[in-house]
Formats: C-alpha cells, structure tokens, sequence
C-alpha cells in the first residue's frame, strides 16, 4: 500500500512535468498583426471652395477642382499583415486572412473639412473597397515561422475650403482576423 | 493508478485538440492619411500704376519712367511732368496687398512683353514697357517676395511709357495683369 502509494505519487509528478512541457514558459501562440508601414500621402495643395485629389494604389494622382503645388510629395499607404505561427509548429500552412478597412471619420481643422472615398487596393480582386468590406488576402505554402503580405492602399480626399489652410490627418483603421491557418495534406 | 492512468490520456488529448486556427486574436492597426492644404494666395489691388500728367513736344518722342521701388518718376526725352500739384495727377506705382500662408515665399509675374494702353478719345496707343516689381511692402526690387508672419505683404509695379512724337492730348488706360504664385 505504501509502495503502491509511492508509485502513484511518482507518475502525479511525471504528468504534473508534461504538462509544464506542453506549456513552457517561452511559448509564442499564434499571432496575425497588421502594420501600417506608410502613410496614404495627398501632398500639398490649394482649393478654392471644395476639390478631389485622388491617389491610386499605384500611386497616380489626379485631381478635380485642385491646385497642385510643386514639390509636393504623394504616395499611396501601405500596410504589412502578417503571421507569426509561434513556437509550436514547423508545417507547411495556407493562411487566408480578412481584412476590413472601418469607414474613416470626417475632420475638420480650422476652416478646412476633408474626408476619405473611394478606397483601392492592389491586391487581386480587390480593386476597389468599400469601408466594412472584407477582403480576403491568402498566403499560401507558409514555410517559416512568420509570413506576411503587404499591400497599398490609396482613396479618394475630398476637401472643402472654408477659410485658411490646413494640415489635415485623417485615421484609417485596419482590422484583420484569420480565416485560415491550415496545414498542408501531405 | 487507475485514476492517473486516465489523467494522462486527458493531457494528450488536451495538447491534440488545440488547431492552428483556433486561438488568433484579430490584429488592428490605424493608418494615416496627410494632406497639406495651403491657404491660396490672393492679390488685392490698392493703387493703379499711374504715369500722372505728362506734357509730350510735338516732334520727338520720349518717355516716363515709375520705378516700382519708389523714388519718384523720371521723364526722358520729350516728356515733362505736367502735375500742378494735384494728388490725383502725380505719378506713383501700383500697389497690391497679398496675402497666403506665412512665411512663404511666392513669384510675381508680369507681361513680359508690356502692355499697350489706348486712347479713350483718341483711340491712339501708347506702350507700357519695363514692368517692374518691388515685394517687402514694395521695397525690395525684384520678381520674388516672401509673406510675413500675418502672410501678408504689399506689392508695388512699375513701367515706362513710351510717348512717341506727335501723341495728341487723351487720357490713356490699360489692363496690367499681375499674378502671384507660391514659390
């Protein structure tokens, strides 16, 4: 009984070290995060009332009631997502993930009004974005523990010119979730 | 035994069940969009560019000249000042006031070319050569200015009219375009 009570305590111990195994400290779960690695660049330029200046994916620019100024720096946005898997798998997967833009807000600096239309991606399929729409960005044959994709990202400004001159900064908010992290059938 | 032998089991199953997919938090991130809108800049007449009374001899030609940066008019050949002292006949350069966005620097253009000014009796033209142009509240000869700190400040433009012989007494006018254009 005593022994067998030693044998018993013995193996509680064994299963109590497994299960720190399968939880080390170190261990890194699995995570997607979206990065914003370059600002949407409308540059710098005069309005008389109200005007559009659209910067493309690509960065094309084309402007409606706009008048530009030289040396004036544009460029679209560009965001990075990516997957870190962590510590706990070396497989091949295909990741699909959704990403949704959320409908930027309208704002006003001083005398100057401007708000955001008209997203584009260069992402296949989806050219043309409608804030809450998602899009689905797939990376398939992840080999390393973090793979990642980045795209850019341009929209339309519209402005109104009520007086003055104005820096405007305008948030765009990115949300991604994972729609698939699968491993490969061999 | 019989207790731990089915723990141990549990604790495999538990590692198994865990897939890729189940634990991802969503990720967010704000981007950022920028644009510089700079107030226009904007060109107000105060004064015309006035070659006052001048009185032209009959036989030669001559010409008056209204330097932008002040100094007074100067009459060559043929002409002579013909002001008997009235503030609505004596000579002085235009005048604008600008105004944009402080501290920035900005170009004047003028016709290159002159302008020509005609007649309103005669219908006779007269040609407006020379245009030159005084920024720093008209005191800095030259084609660039810069706003102040208010973005304000005063343009002047001057010009020489040419009188060629045998021009009969009218009062002549013409349109002097003048633009402003951020440097």
């Amino acid at each position: 009984m005593r022994r067998a009570a030693y044998i018993a305590g013995s193996k509680a111990g064994l299963a109590c070290l497994m299960l720190a195994a399968a939880a080390p400290a170190g261990a890194k779960v699995p995570e997607v995060r979206v990065t914003a690695d370059a600002d949407l660049r409308f540059g710098r330029f005069m309005v008389f009332g109200s005007g559009t200046r659209t910067v493309s994916a690509s960065g094309a620019v084309s402007d409606v009631a706009i008048v530009a100024l030289e040396g004036s720096s544009t460029g679209p946005a560009s965001f990075t997502v990516s997957y870190d898997r962590g510590n706990e798998s070396r497989h091949v997967i295909d990741l699909e993930f959704d990403v949704v833009f959320t409908v930027p807000p309208r704002v006003r600096d001083a005398g100057i009004e401007g708000n955001l239309s008209a997203f584009e991606t260069d992402l296949p399929g989806a050219t043309r974005v409608a804030p809450g729409q998602a899009i689905r960005i797939a990376i398939p044959n992840c080999r390393t523990r973090v793979c990642s994709r980045s795209f850019n990202v341009g929209a339309r400004l519209e402005v109104t010119r009520h007086f003055g001159g104005a820096r405007l900064a305008i948030p765009i908010p990115v949300d991604v979730v994972v729609i698939e992290a699968e491993r490969q059938a061999r | 035994m019989r207790q731990l032998a089915f723990l141990a089991p549990g604790l495999a199953l538990l590692a198994a069940a865990a897939p890729l997919r189940a634990q991802q938090a969503p990720g967010e991130a704000s981007g950022r969009a920028t644009a510089t809108i700079v107030k226009p800049i904007e060109l107000t007449s105060l004064a015309e560019l006035d070659f006052g009374a001048i009185t032209a001899g009959p036989q030669d030609s001559g010409a008056v000249t209204v330097p932008a940066a002040g100094g007074g008019a100067s009459y060559a050949g043929a002409t002579r000042p013909g002001c008997a002292g009235g503030a609505d006949c004596q000579p002085h350069p235009a005048q604008f006031a600008v105004r944009g966005e402080a501290g920035r620097h900005y170009r004047i253009l003028l016709p290159a070319g002159g302008v020509a000014a005609r007649g309103l009796r005669t219908g006779a033209s007269l040609s407006v050569a020379a245009l030159t142009s005084a920024s720093g509240r008209g005191t800095v000869p030259g084609p660039m200015g810069e706003l102040d700190g208010q973005g304000e400040d005063l343009v002047a433009v001057g010009g020489t009219l040419e009188v060629p012989p045998g021009t009969r007494p009218d009062i002549f006018r013409a349109d002097l375009p003048v633009t402003v254009v951020y440097d």
